[in-house]
């Protein structure tokens, strides 16, 4: 299957998605992504990190080093109320925008005109 | 393992984190995690740990590039957000500012006034340093502009240069242009009323090189001046005068001197020439034809020329000086017999300022001024930091609480610092108005003189950035102790120790020794304003030894006209008949000078009398020449002897009038009539016919000196003055003597028309007084100010200081009238001994005023009496004050508030 390049945008409701599970540092956002979509989704791991800084910055997601069960210090990301409005209101963007591709899909079949009279 | 995927992020990095992040560590740190625990969990499932590093690598994609990219999106994070916290600090504390000063109006109000003054005075010297030193000429290429002297080593000052001297100086390729130009006086005849105008008679290529702007038509050029044409460009202030502002004045001709110009242009409001003290009427071009050339423009030794030039383009001053001086070298070998010694400044434009002969000491005098005048800035900046004190003392409680709280010191200092730049700044602002004011207020001073000199200190935006300069430097200065005082005192100090900060018993001293200070100075400026307000007074009454009231004066000079000298005196005796025919006039006389006048003469005068004890060169003397009506007329009057008469004739041996005092010094013990004196400069004898009283003649405050008057049917002279006398009002004399000239000559102007009282008003007599009254006024007012603002500023700090001590008199019954007593004391004993060294210091000082005072003596005890009162008072209203806070205290709240 061919791997869809992301849009900006995508990757930021995909880590909204994934911190929506509980707080988790950019290797556990990177791994879970990859899990979930079978790796179908061609995301570099690098790329996560400036769409991460970028969502703090805008106040969606908060960090905080803490330390992991290897005792490592790690930056660990958490939703705000800010970034889960949001998640709420990307989803349902989401939703629209997936039904009405859905739609186009579907309705490949028919002609545009042969629409347009009925 | 290589080191960089070894190291976590140290936990120390935690604590430097408190001060704010650190972007770079924190983005590394968290991108080699990541890259750690990838290979991590590869090197679990198998992999070997460097195949592992490499694989994670790549699935990270590029590090490096995503490395600086988040660097750089987290520092300039990091930027942004000290930035908002910096500026949302700053506003917090201007409405902490705001909010606090507006709950201290009275404390505002001195502290802002207080400032006003100090930096106003700053401003307007300032404004003066400005016009003589800094602002360049509103022309094009100003910053180029030089001006040149002729210069005799020997004898060191910068003189006036001759044309060949200056036709030699423009050939030089140093100047982009070259001009000269001399002021003169002539005669306007414009719709049958002639006038006296002040004109710059210049080289063909001035307009060339000052490239004034014009209003209407243009400026002369070379053409004009090299075929001698005789044209005329008009000042836009004489054009607006006297042409009523015509706009269809050019083409026009007007006749000066007899001679018809035609007007080319009207200069734009505002040119002045390169010597901005003088405002011309108009400029004509010098005759530089080399048929008609003027006698003087070919005499080498004639140095009557200003020179201005304009330097060329990348040469610099140094460079043009080099040029110069070889140049002169050439005219020294070529023209020994005239110049043999001779040699030239250049100068840059604003270093000739207000005159080139005059400019040399003037950075230093604007020096001096500054330094005086910062001086007063700095006392009025202890004064403020004194107030801020008292008031921080007040404060120190509520700073001890915040800074307990954990309010850095740094930011409560800063807090500190905003409250006095808001004052400070207040204070700048009414500082420019103030200096804008006083500025306006000195260009309005008209100098004794008759040439048309006046002042202009434009206050531009160089006076404004000053101000503001000086706003901030007192912002420091004032506000930077006090608040650093107030920030570095331990909170629990000032908590346990009831609210007092330790008062250090040396600075006090330095407190009150400043104070003592200004009072000291304000009493000698007050005793000095004082001397010179009694001496208006007494000038308006004065007794001068000659009539002062009911005279018209004017000026004509009949060499203007080209009269033979029959025609001069048949003029001047036709003139006097005329004016003494006129309906109410007493009498008229005609003389050379008149008394406080601006042209004075003096004479080595010596006699062969053997009695008197005179050195061997003679006196010096003032003279006069006039005819016989007036002593009559116009006084002093004769005490013996007689007038001139009609004997007295050019073919008659030459007689005189000496006042008392020249008979008493020449002659002691015996008559002074029939005897001679020699005037030693021209070997002439003169033979005493009559003795007149003394008079004032130089100075207000001049003890009786000899004087003697000449006749002037003996002596030819062109420029004199005609007196008239009469009971009624002399300003209704103008139209009638103008009258009588016109139909005389209507060429010849009348010019100097005014009442002798007027004369004296404005002119030199009182201008020395009047100035002294103006400055004294000022600064006696400024000095009482700033006395007032330090009295009032060490007592409140006292005070404050002492809440505890008076709480406690209060407590134990002390009454209201006593514990004010005991405030207002401390102020009036700060007092007494400002007043007995500034008294002190006045009686030293004054003496050297006494001539410029008239009625008064310079230990005037009522200027004293009234200094040391009027400290006095101020002192008492500025310790009762604080002294009635201190009494109104309620002993229970001051002592628990501790």
């Amino acid at each position: 299957m061919a791997s869809i390049d992301l849009l900006q945008g995508t990757l930021e409701f995909l880590i909204l998605r994934t911190l929506n599970w509980g707080p988790q540092h950019g290797f556990g956002v990177a791994k879970w992504i990859r899990t979930v979509t079978d790796d179908r989704l061609k995301i570099e791991d690098g790329a996560l990190y400036p769409a991460l800084h970028r969502m703090e910055q805008k106040g969606w997601i908060t960090a905080e080093w803490t330390l992991t069960e290897n005792n490592r210090q790690a930056k660990v990301y958490e939703l705000t109320a800010k970034g889960r409005k949001q998640l709420t209101a990307q989803t349902s963007a989401w939703v629209g925008y997936v039904d009405a591709v859905k739609q186009i899909i579907a309705a490949s079949t028919i002609r545009p005109e042969a629409k347009a009279r009925a | 393992m290589p080191e960089s995927h070894s190291s976590t992020p140290p936990g120390w990095r935690r604590h430097l984190r408190f001060w704010g992040t650190n972007v770079r560590q924190d983005v590394d740190a968290e991108l080699r995690f990541h890259l750690d625990a990838r290979a991590d969990e590869l090197i679990a499932d198998g992999m070997l740990p460097e195949q592992a590093r490499l694989t994670a690598e790549r699935e990270f994609g590029d590090v490096g590039s995503v490395r600086r990219l988040v660097r750089a999106m987290d520092e300039q994070h990091a930027r942004r957000r000290r930035m908002h916290e910096w500026w949302g600090d700053a506003w917090g504390d201007v409405r902490y500012a705001v909010r606090s000063l507006r709950r201290a109006p009275g404390f505002v109000l001195v502290v802002v006034a207080t400032l006003t003054l100090g930096i106003g005075l700053n401003g307007t010297i300032f404004s003066l340093v400005n016009a003589y030193l800094i602002r360049p000429l509103p022309l094009p290429r100003a910053e180029r502009f030089v001006v040149m002297g002729s210069i005799d080593p020997g004898i060191g000052i910068p003189a006036e240069m001759s044309y060949p001297d200056y036709q030699d100086y423009r050939s030089l390729k140093v100047f982009s242009d070259l001009a000269a130009t001399v002021s003169t006086t002539a005669s306007l005849n414009e719709a049958g009323r002639a006038e006296r105008v002040w004109t710059e008679n210049t080289t063909g290529n001035y307009f060339q090189t000052l490239r004034p702007r014009m209003l209407l038509g243009r400026g002369y050029t070379d053409d004009e001046s090299t075929r001698g044409m005789r044209v005329i460009v008009l000042s836009h202030e004489y054009w607006r005068r006297k042409f009523a502002s015509d706009s269809a004045i050019v083409g026009k001709t007007i006749r000066l001197d007899g001679i018809g110009h035609v007007v080319l242009g009207v200069t734009a409001s505002g040119f002045r020439g390169f010597a901005p003290m003088i405002s011309s009427d108009g400029w004509t071009p010098l005759d530089e034809s080399p048929g008609a050339r003027a006698a003087r423009l070919s005499r080498r030794s004639d140095g009557f020329l200003n020179v201005v030039g304009v330097l060329a383009p990348g040469v610099s001053i140094e460079r043009a000086r080099s040029a110069v001086a070889a140049r002169a070298a050439h005219i020294r070998r070529d023209h020994p017999e005239t110049s043999k010694n001779i040699e030239a400044v250049v100068v840059p434009e604003t270093r000739a300022r207000p005159l080139l002969a005059i400019a040399q000491p003037v950075p230093l005098i604007s020096l001096v001024l500054m330094t005086l005048t910062l001086l007063v800035l700095v006392i009025a900046c202890v004064n403020v930091a004194n107030l801020l004190l008292a008031r921080g003392t007040v404060h120190q409680r509520e700073h001890a609480i915040r800074s307990a709280l954990g309010a850095g010191r740094w930011r409560l200092a800063r807090q500190a610092l905003t409250e006095v730049g808001l004052l400070s700044l207040a204070g700048g602002l009414g500082a420019f108005l103030l200096a804008r004011w006083a500025a306006g207020r000195m260009s309005g001073i008209r100098v004794a003189t008759d040439a048309p000199v006046s002042f202009e200190f434009p206050t531009d935006w160089r006076v404004f950035v000053f101000t503001l300069l000086a706003a901030l430097a007192t912002t420091v200065l004032a506000g930077l102790l006090p608040a650093l005082k107030n920030a570095n005192a331990p909170p629990q100090s000032v908590l346990s120790g009831g609210g007092r900060a330790v008062t250090d018993r040396s600075q006090h001293h330095v407190r009150s020794v400043l104070v003592i200070g200004q009072i000291a100075v304000s009493v000698l400026v007050l005793v000095a304003a004082g001397l010179f307000a009694r001496s208006m007074r007494a000038a308006q009454s004065m007794e001068l030894g000659f009539r002062t009231r009911g005279v018209l004066t004017a000026a004509f000079d009949v060499s203007m006209a080209n009269y033979d000298s029959v025609r001069r005196r048949s003029f001047q005796r036709e003139l006097l008949d005329r004016v003494q025919r006129l309906p109410g006039v007493e009498g008229a006389a005609l003389a050379a000078r008149i008394p406080f006048g601006y042209s004075n003469n003096t004479w080595r005068v010596a006699t062969a009398d053997r009695r008197s004890e005179l050195p061997e060169s003679g006196l010096s003397i003032f003279d006069n020449v006039v005819t016989p009506e007036y002593f009559r007329i116009m006084g002093p009057p004769l005490r013996r002897g007689r007038t001139f008469d009609a004997d007295d004739n050019t073919s008659a041996s030459r007689v005189a009038v000496v006042n008392e005092t020249m008979a008493r010094r020449f002659w002691p013990g015996g008559d002074a009539i029939g005897k001679t004196f020699t005037t030693l400069e021209n070997k002439a004898e003169y033979r005493v016919v009559g003795i007149a009283g003394d008079a004032k003649y130089m100075f207000l405050g001049e003890s009786p000196r000899p004087f003697f008057w000449r006749s002037l049917s003996q002596i030819d002279r062109g420029g004199l003055f005609v007196e008239i006398a009469t009971a009624g009002d002399p300003n209704a004399l103008e139209q009638p003597l103008r009258a009588i000239v016109h139909d005389l000559d209507p060429d010849l102007p009348l010019y100097d028309v005014r009442t002798m009282e007027e004369h004296l008003r404005n002119g030199r007599a009182m201008f020395a007084v009047k100035l002294g009254a103006m400055f004294g006024g000022a600064f006696a007012l400024l000095a009482l100010s700033l006395a007032a603002v330090g009295v009032y500023g060490v007592i409140s700090y006292s005070v404050s200081h002492r809440t505890r001590e008076i709480g406690i008199r209060i407590a134990l019954g002390a009454r209201v009238a006593s514990v004010m007593r005991l405030v207002v004391g401390q102020g009036l004993a700060l007092a007494a001994v400002g007043v007995l060294v500034g008294a002190g210091l006045a009686f030293a000082v004054t003496r050297v005023m006494a001539t410029l005072l008239y009625g008064v003596r310079p230990n005037d005890p009522i200027a004293f009496g009234g200094a040391v009162l009027v400290l006095a008072a101020i002192t008492a209203i500025a310790s009762w004050v604080p002294a009635r806070r201190a009494a109104r205290l309620n002993p229970v709240r001051a002592l628990r508030a501790e």
